[in-house]
C-alpha cells in the first residue's frame, strides 16, 4: 500500500471515530461509523493473502449489517418520536434496535462470532487497531444512550463473559484468545453500563491499556500461537518475565491494574443488590483466568527446546520502537494504587 | 536427726545421679574418647553408686523414717506449684541398691557381649541414661518427676530395642515397644490431668489425702492402664517378647530391674489410693492372673530361648499384679526385688549361651551345654530354680508368700486357679529349658570354640548367682511389712504352690522322656498352635485391626474425601462441565458469515419481542 | 390513491421477499430492480418526487451494473426461480413472518406511516423535498462535504481493494 493511501486510510479511521464521538445526531454518528468501517478495509487486506481478504469480507459484511440496522433503527426512532438526537431516545423499541447493532459492532455475545475469525486473519498491528480503536466509536454511542434496558444489557454481558471464557479455553491461537478476551471484557463493561457508565469507561480504558500491551508484546515476539510464545525467553527475557503480569492483569488478579475494574464492578453490582449476578460474573472470570494462566505458563514457566543459535537473539540490539510498549506494560501492571483518583475523576 | 537423714539421703541420690550421668556428660565435653572409655567409667560409676545406695539403705535401717524432701521449687503458678522433691521410704531406698547392683553386673557383662560393636560407647551411655531415669522414677515424690522418669525409660527402651536398627525385626520391635508404651502413657497422662484438675496437686502425699469415693475409680483405672502398658500385662503385652530383638544385656536390664517393673512400681506407690477399693483390686487381680497364666501358656511351646525367658518375665509380672490385687503391695515390691536378681542372671546366662553359639537362639539346636560351659550352666540352673520358687532360693521368699496370701484369701477362685496353673507351667517350661539347653548331647556345629576364660563374662554371673541365693532371705528379714501377711493356714494351702510346681515338674519330666520314645510322628495339635502362636493375639491385634483401620482410611479419607469430594466434585466436575460448553462455543465458529448474521437477527428479534411485551 | 399506495407497498414487500428467499442471482437482481422502482413510486406518493427521480436514476444505473455483473459472473445453466421448492418454502416462511409482525404492530404504526407529505401541505410554503434540497445546501453544507468525502473515500477504498492484477484483494485465484 502506498504511503499516500495509507495516510488517507488512517486519517479516515481517525475521522470516522472522531465524527461519531462528537456527533449528537444519529445520522452523523452513522456516517462516522461508515467512514470508519470503509477506511479500515484496505488496512485489513493490505497483506493480500486469502485469510486477510476473507477477514476483510467478514468484517465488511457484519459492519455493513450493523450500520444498516443502526440507520433503520434511528430512522424509526425519528419517525416515532421526531427526534434525531442521540441522548434523547425515549421509545424503547428503537432503543433496543439500536443497542443490538452497536453490540454487534463491538462484538458482544451472541453477536461475537465474527470477531475471533476476523482477528485471526489480521496481523498483530492491525489486530491491535481492530480490538481497541475500532471499538471506540460504537462504544461511545452505547455510553451516550440513556435509559438503557438493564435486563438486556446484563444478559448480553453475562453471555459475553461466559462465551469469552469458554471460547478461549479451546484455542491455541493467540489472536483468537485475545478476541475472546476482548469479548469477555466487553461483557463486564455491558454488565455495569446501566448502573454506572463512568465505571464502564474505566473498564474500557484499562482494557485498552492492557490489550495494547499484550498485542505489542506478541508483536515483538512475533508470536501467533502458544508454541511460538514458548521461545520468547530467548528474544526478550525481561519482557518474558513481565508478560505473565500483564496477562494476569487481563485476568484481573489483585495487585495488578486489571483488578481495579473488576473490583469496582463487583462492588457496584453488590450495591445494586445484584449479588447473584456479581457472584456469577466473578466465577466466569475464572474461565478467562484459565487461559491467561495457560499463556503465562507456556511463556514463562516452560523452557522450550531450542538449538544453540536460537538462544542468542536477546544479545542483539533491540530495534523496535519500544516506548508505547513500556508505557502500556507498566500501566497495566501498576495502576491499581491510583484507583481512587481514577474513579473520582471519572465520576465528575 | 531428721534433718541429718534428709540431708544425707538427698545428697546420696544427687550423688548417684551425678555419678551415673558423669560418663554421659564426659562424652559431651570430649569430642573423641577411646573405644572402651565410657565402658570403664560406667562400670566404676555404677559400682560407686551401688555402694552409696547401700549406705543410704543402711542409714534407713538405723533410722526407719519415711520422709519426703523438697529440694527446690521448679515452677509456680498462682494455683499450682511444682517442686523437685524426693521420697525416701522403704520402696525407693530398698529398690535403688537392688537395681544398681543388677545393672552393674549387666553392664560389666555387656563388655563381652558388645565388644565388637562400633557404637559401644553410645550403647553404655544409653544404658546409663536408662538407669538414671529409673532412679528418678523411683525416688520421685510427685507425678511430674515420675512422669519424666517414665517417659525417658520409654524413649530409651525404644532406642535400645532398636539398637540393631539395620534389621527390620528390631525396628518393628522397637516401634511396638514405643506404641504399646504410648497407650500406657495415655493412662498416666489422664491420671495426672485428673489429679491436677480435681485435686490441684501432683504431690503424691497430697494425692493420698483424697477422699475415697466412686469418682477416684477413673484415675485409678487410668493408672492400671499405664501399668498394663509399661509392665506388659495382658492386652498390651506383645511388645515384651518382641523386645527380645534387642541385644541381650538390654533385655536383661529391661526385664529385671527397670522398665517393666516400673508399671508395677507405680501401682505399689499408688496403693494407698486403692487399698479400700474392691473394684480396682479385683481388676488388678484378674488382670494379673490372666497375664501370668497366658504368658506361662505361651512360654510352653516357644523354641527361642530368649522368648521363653521373656514370657517367664511376663508371667512373673502378672504374679506381681496379682499381689497388688490381693492388696499386698509389699509382697509385690518384694517380688520385684527378688525377681530382678534371678531374671538378670537368667538373661545373662542365656546371652552367654547365645554368644558362645554364635548367635544361635533356638533351644533345639543347643544341648549339652552342661559339659561345655559348666559355670554358666550352673548359674543358669540356679536362676531357674529360683524362678520356680524352690524353697530357700531367692524367688521362694516372694513367690511363695504371694501364692500363700492368695490361697488363704477369699478372693476370686478363678484368678487363684489361673495363678496356680501358671505356677505349674513355670515348672514345665523351666524344665524344658534345662532339658533342651543343658542336658543331652550337643546339637551344635561340630567345631566348638566356646570357653569360659573371660572374667568379664563369668564374674557378673557368679555375683548374680550368689545374690539369687541369698538376697531373698536378707530382703525378707529387712522388710517389715506394714500389712500383716497370713501366717497360719492348713498345710495343704501352705504347700499348694510347691505341690503344683512339683506336679508340673514331674509331668514335664515324663513328657520330656517320652519325646525320645515317640513311636509315630503326630502333627501339632490345636492347643499347641494356640500356645506357639502366642494365642493368636499379635495376629489379631497387629494385623486385623490395622487392616480395618487402613481399609477405612482408604475408603473414607482416600476414596470418599479425596477422590470423590475433593476431586470428582471439584476440579474434575469443573472440567467436565466446562469442556462440552467450551467445545460448543468453539463449534459456533465455522467460518461462515451467514449464521453469524442470522444470529444477530435472531437476537434482535428476540430482544425486540421481549421489549415489546414488556412495554405493551 | 390509497389503493395505489397499498399496491406499491405490497409490491415492495413481495419484491423484498423474493430477493430474500434466495433465488439465483439473475432473478435476485431482477427483484432488486423491481423493489427499487416500487420504492421510488412510494417516495413519489409520499411527496418526494424530486428525490424519487434522482434515486430512480441512480438506482437504475447502479442496478444495471450489478445486474450485468452478477449475470456475467454467475452464469448459471439451471437458474433457480420461484419454481424451485426451496425458494417457495422460504417465500412462504417470510410471508408468514411478515404477516405475524404486521399483526403484532397493527393499529400502532399505520397512523404514522400512511400520512403522505402533501396532505399537510396547507401549512407549508414549499413542497417537502424542494425545501429539503435548499436546506441541504445551506445548513447541511458540512454534511454535504462529509458526504462527498465519504464517497471519495469509498472510491479510494474500492480502488485500493481491487488494485493490481496479481496482488489485489479480489483477484481470481
Amino acid at each position: 500500500m502506498s504511503p499516500y493511501t495509507l495516510t488517507i486510510m488512517i486519517f479516515g479511521i481517525g475521522l470516522g471515530t472522531t465524527i461519531t464521538l462528537m456527533s449528537s445526531h444519529w445520522l452523523l454518528a452513522w456516517m462516522g461509523l461508515e467512514i470508519n468501517t470503509l477506511a479500515m478495509l484496505p488496512l485489513m487486506s493490505q497483506h493480500n493473502h486469502p485469510r486477510a481478504v476473507q477477514a476483510t469480507t467478514k468484517y465488511f459484511l457484519t459492519q455493513a449489517t450493523a450500520a444498516a440496522m443502526l440507520l433503520f433503527a434511528s430512522t424509526t426512532n425519528a419517525w416515532i418520536t421526531g427526534e434525531w438526537a442521540i441522548q434523547q431516545m425515549t421509545s424503547l423499541i428503537p432503543l433496543t434496535m439500536i443497542t443490538m447493532p452497536l453490540t454487534l459492532k463491538i462484538g458482544l455475545a451472541p453477536m461475537h462470532s465474527w470477531l475471533p475469525e476476523v482477528l485471526q486473519g489480521l496481523d498483530l498491528n492491525t489486530g491491535l487497531i481492530m480490538s481497541t480503536w475500532q471499538k471506540l466509536a460504537p462504544f461511545a454511542l452505547l455510553l451516550q444512550i440513556q435509559a438503557n434496558n438493564p435486563t438486556l444489557l446484563i444478559t448480553l454481558g453475562l453471555l459475553s463473559t461466559l462465551v469469552g471464557g469458554w471460547g478461549g479455553m479451546n484455542q491455541t491461537q493467540l489472536r483468537k484468545i485475545l478476541a475472546y478476551s476482548s469479548i469477555a471484557h466487553l461483557g463486564w463493561m455491558m454488565l455495569i453500563l446501566p448502573f454506572s457508565p463512568s465505571l464502564t469507561l474505566i473498564t474500557f480504558i484499562t482494557y485498552i491499556i492492557m490489550t495494547c500491551s499484550t498485542f505489542m508484546i506478541f508483536e515483538i515476539n512475533k508470536a501467533t500461537n502458544i508454541n511460538m510464545l514458548a521461545t520468547s525467553w530467548a528474544k526478550a527475557p525481561t519482557l518474558t518475565s513481565l508478560t505473565p503480569l500483564v496477562l494476569l492483569s487481563l485476568g484481573g488478579l489483585p495487585p495488578l491494574t486489571g483488578f481495579m475494574p473488576k473490583w469496582l464492578i463487583l462492588q457496584e453490582l453488590t450495591k445494586q443488590e445484584l449479588t447473584t449476578t456479581a457472584t456469577f460474573v466473578a466465577m466466569t472470570a475464572l474461565l478467562s483466568l484459565y487461559f491467561y494462566l495457560r499463556l503465562s505458563y507456556a511463556m514463562t514457566l516452560t523452557m522450550a527446546p531450542n538449538n544453540l543459535p536460537g538462544t542468542i537473539p536477546w544479545r542483539l540490539q533491540f530495534k523496535s520502537f519500544s516506548m508505547p510498549l513500556a508505557t502500556t506494560t507498566m500501566a497495566s501492571i501498576t495502576l491499581l494504587p491510583i484507583m481512587p483518583a481514577m474513579s473520582t475523576l471519572l465520576k465528575l | 536427726m531428721k534433718l541429718f537423714y534428709a540431708c544425707s539421703a538427698s545428697t546420696c541420690v544427687v550423688l548417684i545421679l551425678l555419678l551415673l550421668l558423669y560418663p554421659v556428660i564426659l562424652s559431651f565435653i570430649r569430642s573423641k574418647s577411646p573405644k572402651f572409655e565410657i565402658y570403664y567409667h560406667s562400670v566404676i560409676a555404677l559400682g560407686l553408686s551401688f555402694y552409696i545406695s547401700m549406705m543410704l539403705l543402711l542409714l534407713s535401717l538405723i533410722l526407719p523414717i519415711n520422709m519426703t524432701v523438697t529440694i527446690l521449687p521448679w515452677t509456680n503458678t498462682d494455683v499450682f506449684d511444682m517442686d523437685i522433691s524426693l521420697q525416701f521410704d522403704l520402696y525407693s531406698v530398698m529398690f535403688m541398691p537392688v537395681a544398681l547392683y543388677v545393672t552393674w553386673q549387666i553392664l560389666e557383662f555387656a563388655y563381652t557381649y558388645m565388644h565388637a560393636d562400633p557404637q559401644i560407647n553410645r550403647f553404655f551411655k544409653y544404658l546409663l541414661i536408662f538407669m538414671t531415669a529409673m532412679i528418678i522414677f523411683v525416688t520421685a515424690n510427685n507425678l511430674l518427676q515420675l512422669f519424666i522418669g517414665w517417659e525417658i525409660m520409654g524413649i530409651m527402651s525404644f532406642l535400645l530395642i532398636g539398637w540393631w536398627h539395620g534389621r527390620a525385626d528390631a525396628n518393628i520391635a522397637a516401634l511396638q515397644a514405643m506404641i504399646y508404651n504410648r497407650v500406657g502413657d495415655i493412662g498416666l497422662i489422664y491420671a495426672m490431668a485428673w489429679f491436677a484438675i480435681i485435686h490441684n496437686s501432683w504431690d503424691i502425699q497430697h494425692i493420698f489425702q483424697l477422699p475415697q469415693n466412686e469418682k477416684i475409680n477413673l484415675p485409678l483405672i487410668a493408672l492400671i492402664i499405664a501399668a498394663t502398658g509399661k509392665s506388659a500385662q495382658f492386652s498390651l503385652h506383645p511388645w515384651l517378647p518382641s523386645a527380645m530383638e534387642g541385644p541381650t544385656p538390654v533385655s536383661a536390664l529391661l526385664h529385671s530391674s527397670t522398665m517393666v517393673v516400673a508399671g508395677i512400681f507405680l501401682l505399689v506407690r499408688m496403693n494407698p489410693l486403692m487399698e479400700f477399693n474392691p473394684t480396682i483390686l479385683t481388676i488388678c487381680l484378674c488382670l494379673g492372673a490372666l497375664t501370668t497364666f497366658f504368658s506361662a501358656l505361651c512360654a510352653l511351646t516357644q523354641n527361642d530361648i530368649k522368648k521363653i525367658v521373656a514370657f517367664s518375665t511376663s508371667s512373673q509380672l502378672g504374679l506381681m499384679m496379682v499381689a497388688i490385687g490381693l492388696n499386698q503391695p509389699d509382697l509385690a515390691f518384694l517380688h520385684i526385688c527378688t525377681h530382678a536378681f534371678f531374671k538378670a542372671l537368667l538373661f545373662l546366662c542365656s546371652g552367654s549361651f547365645i554368644h558362645s553359639l554364635n548367635g544361635e537362639q533356638d533351644i533345639r539346636k543347643m544341648g549339652g551345654m552342661l559339659y561345655l560351659m559348666p559355670i554358666t550352666s550352673s548359674c543358669f540352673t540356679l536362676s531357674i530354680l529360683s524362678l520356680m520358687g524352690v524353697p530357700f532360693m531367692t524367688g521362694f521368699f516372694s513367690k511363695d508368700t504371694i501364692l500363700e496370701a492368695m490361697s488363704a484369701s477369699y478372693v476370686n477362685i478363678w484368678a487363684i486357679t489361673l495363678t496356680l496353673m501358671a505356677t505349674s507351667f513355670t515348672a514345665v517350661y523351666s524344665l524344658r529349658l534345662i532339658f533342651f539347653v543343658l542336658m543331652g548331647r550337643p546339637r551344635t556345629k561340630p567345631v566348638s570354640t566356646m570357653n569360659e576364660h573371660d572374667p568379664y563374662a563369668i564374674k557378673p554371673l557368679v555375683r548374680l548367682a550368689v545374690a539369687s541365693i541369698i538376697t531373698g532371705c536378707l530382703l525378707v528379714h529387712y522388710m517389715v511389712p506394714p500389712k500383716m501377711p497370713v501366717i497360719t493356714m492348713p498345710p495343704i494351702l501352705k504347700l499348694a504352690a510347691l505341690i503344683v510346681s512339683l506336679i508340673g515338674f514331674v509331668i514335664a519330666l515324663g513328657l520330656a522322656f517320652m519325646a525320645n520314645k515317640q513311636l509315630k510322628p503326630k502333627p501339632p495339635s490345636g492347643p499347641h498352635h494356640f500356645s506357639n502362636m502366642l494365642g493368636f493375639f499379635p495376629t489379631i491385634i497387629h494385623r486385623f485391626i490395622p487392616k480395618i483401620i487402613l481399609t477405612m482410611a482408604q475408603k473414607i479419607a482416600s476414596k470418599m474425601i479425596d477422590q470423590t469430594w475433593l476431586k470428582k466434585t471439584g476440579p474434575k466436575a469443573a472440567s467436565n462441565i466446562n469442556k462440552p460448553l467450551a467445545t460448543t462455543t468453539s463449534n459456533v465458529q465455522r467460518g461462515m458469515i451467514k449464521p453469524y448474521i442470522t444470529l444477530f437477527l435472531l437476537t434482535l428479534t428476540i430482544a425486540g419481542i421481549l421489549v415489546y411485551f414488556t412495554i405493551f | 390513491m390509497t389503493y395505489i399506495m397499498l399496491l406499491l407497498l405490497m409490491g415492495m414487500i413481495m419484491g423484498l421477499v423474493f430477493v430474500a428467499s434466495n433465488p439465483s442471482p439473475y432473478f435476485g437482481a431482477l427483484g432488486l430492480v423491481a423493489v427499487a422502482s416500487v420504492g421510488c413510486g412510494i417516495l413519489v406518493n409520499y411527496g418526494g418526487s424530486f428525490l424519487s427521480l434522482v434515486l430512480f436514476l441512480i438506482y437504475l444505473g447502479g442496478m444495471l451494473v450489478v445486474f450485468a455483473y452478477s449475470a456475467a459472473l454467475a452464469a448459471d445453466p439451471f437458474p433457480e426461480g420461484l419454481g424451485n421448492w426451496f425458494v417457495k418454502l422460504l417465500v412462504v416462511v417470510y410471508m408468514m413472518g411478515i404477516t405475524s409482525f404486521s399483526f403484532l404492530f397493527s393499529g400502532k404504526w399505520h397512523e404514522f406511516s400512511w400520512v403522505p407529505v402533501d396532505e399537510i401541505s396547507e401549512f407549508s410554503v414549499f413542497r417537502g423535498d424542494v425545501g429539503g434540497v435548499a436546506l441541504m445546501y445551506s445548513f447541511g453544507g458540512i454534511f454535504l462535504i462529509i458526504g462527498a468525502w465519504v464517497l471519495l473515500l469509498a472510491l479510494f477504498v474500492v480502488l485500493e481493494l481491487t488494485r493490481g492484477f496479481n496482488s489485489g484483494a479480489f483477484r481470481a485465484i
